[in-house]
């Protein structure tokens, strides 16, 4: 057939190898998907407690924060940048949150933890753009630059979260649903929808793919870059919140556990570091095979430092068979 | 003529008779194309070969595969007689096979004698350790004996200008066929002046001297004079074949354009019965525009539903005249009106939002959006002229379809990979995005590269239907051939001027030999 020979991905699935080539078209979801259902299945092999009803709603409600994170990060990343200081953006805010929180007598100044971490994203943002510097670098330095000040301001203490007001909305169930997760999964559907839906989405893909040809074709790179920062602050924002309900309080260096694991989770979802493919929901399943991985062996009473060790193992693993490595290279 | 016959350049006879290297019977295909067909080709020690023929002809092809980076797929490449074939770059290197390549490869902010021997320290070290000593009196040696003793080893290549650079790498294939012992080195030069300015020329064309009785040069390059002076013979070539080979002793710049170009342009081929008079309204104005440096003093018009051709050599300014027009590059001298209207300030975003589109001449590299769909492509340009900020993904696939139907653009689903299709479809897809967007300005650079013949006749037929919609069309191309059968009008640029401007009805089309004689 003409049409096929001017095909070569076609021509690399042979008739009696059709199977084959629908697993290789598929790859960048089927091994991040096969990775989860490996670990849930050796998980519940290991340990029958781990497939309970009750512990799945602790994987969604120890996921939660993260994958808000994680989403944050997939908008950066997808541009073919990094955005180093979401999880500092989420100790700011958290903190803000709580002092404001504390100076009111309610929790109801917690709405503007959002627009504070935009802010914050609007910083990193005009630099990255405007300043034509890496972000990785800029943002490296706005991670310090943003725990510092949350340190400064709470004067390196922890600070419990008063009662009373909006931040009850934010925490406890509906039935046994964990209202923390139905937020999560409220913000994945509006990031799902930003992504595809969007023009702004439909850019960060164009940028992340060849910037030149974006902005050949008429696109603002810049004032684009600064609108990505800026919602990815605006999400880490919602972290801080969700974490501070979920903590009761804010502690320094709260959102620095979060930072790698939401780069990890998106690159394992099938996001490469170049940027241009994968997007919000293959960031779900980075999310799940983390806190899987954390809370299986938990269950199954890993020692603690070996946790590390094997977390550690499976991130490799999981972004060596799912990278495309035709279109791997450095950060932008 | 040959004023430096004398000295050492120019036709003379060869040291030994027995080539260097020699390559019997290259074919290359890519796909559909044939990049070479049966070209045979022997260089002695002492001898400089002459490379010549149109962008496409097959040089760059030939050269990447005698230094190991590209492979042919028929015939066989003979070195000091045994047939070699290099798997990449460094094993040619090793065997004596030397590139100097038309962007400089050499590491600018390392030192020079760093330069001179990279990646092949390991014959001056010491457990590992690199003798630096050792390594700096070696480019020290070297350096005098071609009487550049001047150039410190131990300063930056940053620290030189272009010319001392483009020295330094020439210089470095002798320092390693020094290094690996190889007495009979074969260097290639391709397009060793593209960038150098009267002086600098004469400056390579010394060292040149001094070096050719050392080595087997074969040497590329678009300046006929130049060709002619440095070379003892000839080769030119034309659509992936050998076409002649002379003693240039017996050649004049006449001659090479006659056997270089002189190919019969088929006239249904570039859709000549297709060709329309321009309605009187002028949509693109330039007086006096210029950037400084590539191009000045640019007087052009192109007028509705008008094809204006722009053809000159690489390095005369052309491309870069189609990025300033787009706005990719600032102009600062002169005027441009679009419509009449004079712009003071524009840029890709505003010429877009203005109905102009650009397709520029490195589709890899600037035109395609490589990690999107054939769908995505198609109708970036679209989204991006649009005013809501909402995507609609019904609009993006009922228009793929069209355009994928309309256009003949091969691809098995409107959503495959734009990297899946042949460069031919790729670029059809490139120039749908702007049919997408409705413009009535369009600035091609080089539309047909690396494009099959099928492909080409697809494009030829869009070019006509946008100037039968009145779009004004600004092709600038390297294809000779294409600009005279598609455009109305013909400008030539050299050295980043207007230098030849030929009307081209119908019946009387320009020749391309005519057209060469003015680019070069």
């Amino acid at each position: 057939m003409a049409l096929k020979e001017s095909i070569p991905l076609a021509e690399a699935g042979r008739e009696d190898n059709q199977v084959l080539a629908f697993i290789r078209r598929h790859w960048s979801t089927i091994a991040p998907v096969g990775t989860l259902l490996a670990l849930i299945i050796a998980f519940s092999i290991a340990d029958p407690r781990f497939l309970q009803f009750e512990n799945g709603l602790n994987i969604l409600r120890q996921s939660s924060v993260l994958l808000v994170l994680a989403l944050a990060s997939t908008l950066i990343i997808l541009m073919g940048s990094i955005d180093l200081s979401i999880g500092s953006i989420l100790t700011l805010t958290a903190f803000t949150g709580a002092l404001l929180a504390r100076s009111t007598g309610d929790t109801n100044v917690l709405l503007l933890l959002p627009i504070i971490g935009l802010l914050c994203g609007l910083f990193n943002g005009l630099i990255v753009a405007y300043g034509k510097l890496p972000s990785f670098l800029v943002t490296l330095g706005t991670l310090y630059a943003f725990n510092g000040l949350a340190n400064y301001m709470a004067g390196g203490r922890p600070i419990g979260l008063v009662s009373g007001g909006v931040g009850s909305l934010f925490t406890g169930a509906i039935g046994v649903f964990p209202v923390v997760a139905l937020w999560a999964i409220l913000v994945l559907l509006i990031v799902g929808l930003l992504a595809r839906y969007t023009r702004l989405g439909r850019y960060l893909y164009a940028i992340g793919g060849n910037e030149k040809t974006a902005r050949l074709s008429g696109v603002p790179v810049s004032r684009y870059k600064v609108y990505a920062f800026m919602v990815a602050g605006f999400l880490a924002g919602i972290a801080g919140l969700l974490q501070l309900v979920r903590a009761n309080s804010a502690s320094p260096d709260m959102g620095d556990s979060f930072l790698l694991p939401a780069i990890a989770a998106v690159v394992m979802g099938g996001t490469p570091l170049s940027g241009g493919l994968g997007g919000p929901l293959r960031t779900v399943t980075g999310v799940l095979i983390i806190a899987i991985l954390a809370n299986g062996m938990v269950i199954a009473a890993v020692n603690p430092f070996l946790q590390n060790v094997i977390q550690g193992l499976v991130v490799i693993v999981a972004v060596a068979i799912t990278i495309d490595r035709r279109k791997m290279s450095l950060v932008k | 003529m040959n004023i430096l016959q004398d000295s050492g350049l120019g036709p003379g006879k060869a040291e030994s008779t027995q080539p260097v290297l020699e390559v019997r019977d290259i074919t290359r295909v890519f796909g559909p194309v044939h990049a070479l067909r049966g070209v045979s080709l022997r260089v002695r020690k002492g001898e400089i070969v002459g490379l010549i023929g149109e962008n496409g002809a097959g040089k760059s092809t030939l050269l990447n595969i005698i230094s190991g980076t590209d492979k042919q797929t028929s015939g066989t490449v003979i070195l000091k007689g045994a047939e070699v074939s290099f798997g990449n770059y460094h094993e040619a290197t090793r065997n004596g096979v030397f590139r100097i390549f038309q962007e400089l490869a050499l590491v600018q902010n390392m030192t020079v004698w760093e330069n001179l021997f990279l990646s092949h320290e390991q014959k001056f070290t010491t457990v590992g350790f690199i003798r630096r000593k050792d390594g700096i009196r070696r480019a020290k040696e070297l350096l005098e004996r071609f009487d550049h003793g001047w150039i410190d080893p131990e300063r930056r290549v940053q620290d030189y200008p272009f010319a001392v650079r483009q020295v330094l790498e020439v210089l470095k294939a002798f320092a390693l066929a020094d290094l690996l012992g190889q007495t009979e080195p074969v260097i290639l030069l391709d397009e060793p002046t593209a960038a150098l300015a009267a002086d600098e020329i004469d400056f390579l064309r010394d060292l040149l001297i001094k070096l050719k009785g050392h080595c087997a040069i074969i040497l590329v390059s678009h300046r006929l004079s130049e060709l002619l002076e440095w070379s003892d013979r000839i080769v030119i070539f034309k659509d992936g074949e050998v076409v002649a080979e002379a003693g240039s002793r017996e050649l004049t710049e006449e001659k090479l354009h006659y056997l270089m170009v002189g190919r019969e342009r088929d006239k249904e081929f570039y859709r000549e019965d297709r060709q329309r008079e321009p309605e009187a309204e002028p949509v693109l104005q330039l007086e006096g525009f210029g950037d400084h440096t590539t191009f000045r003093d640019v007087n052009l018009s192109v007028l509705k539903g008008e094809i204006v051709g722009v053809a000159g050599v690489l390095g005369s300014g052309k491309t870069e005249l189609g990025q300033a027009v787009f706005g990719d590059r600032r102009a600062h001298n002169g005027t441009l009106e679009h419509h009449g209207k004079r712009l003071h300030r524009w840029s890709a975003q505003s010429m877009s939002r203005a109905k102009v589109g650009y397709v520029p001449s490195e589709r890899k590299e600037d035109g395609l959006l490589d990690t999107f769909s054939v769908a995505q492509n198609i109708s970036f340009a679209r989204i991006v002229s649009q005013k809501s900020p909402l995507l609609d993904l019904r609009r993006e696939m009922r228009e793929a379809e069209h355009y994928i139907a309309e256009l003949g653009i091969k691809t098995s689903s409107p959503r495959a990979n734009i990297e899946s299709l042949s460069g031919g479809n790729q670029q059809k897809a490139v120039l749908a995005r702007w049919l997408a967007r409705g413009v009535d300005l369009l600035i091609l650079d080089n539309p047909t590269r690396g494009v099959d013949a099928g492909a080409k006749e697809g494009i030829y037929d869009l070019i006509r239907d946008l100037a039968d919609a009145g779009v004004a069309i600004l092709l600038i191309s390297d294809d000779l051939l294409e600009v005279i059968g598609l455009s109305n009008r013909i400008v030539v640029m050299k050295d980043g001027a207007i230098t030849y401007r030929v009307d081209a009805p119908v019946a009387a089309k320009p020749k391309e030999t005519d057209l060469v004689a003015t680019m070069v």
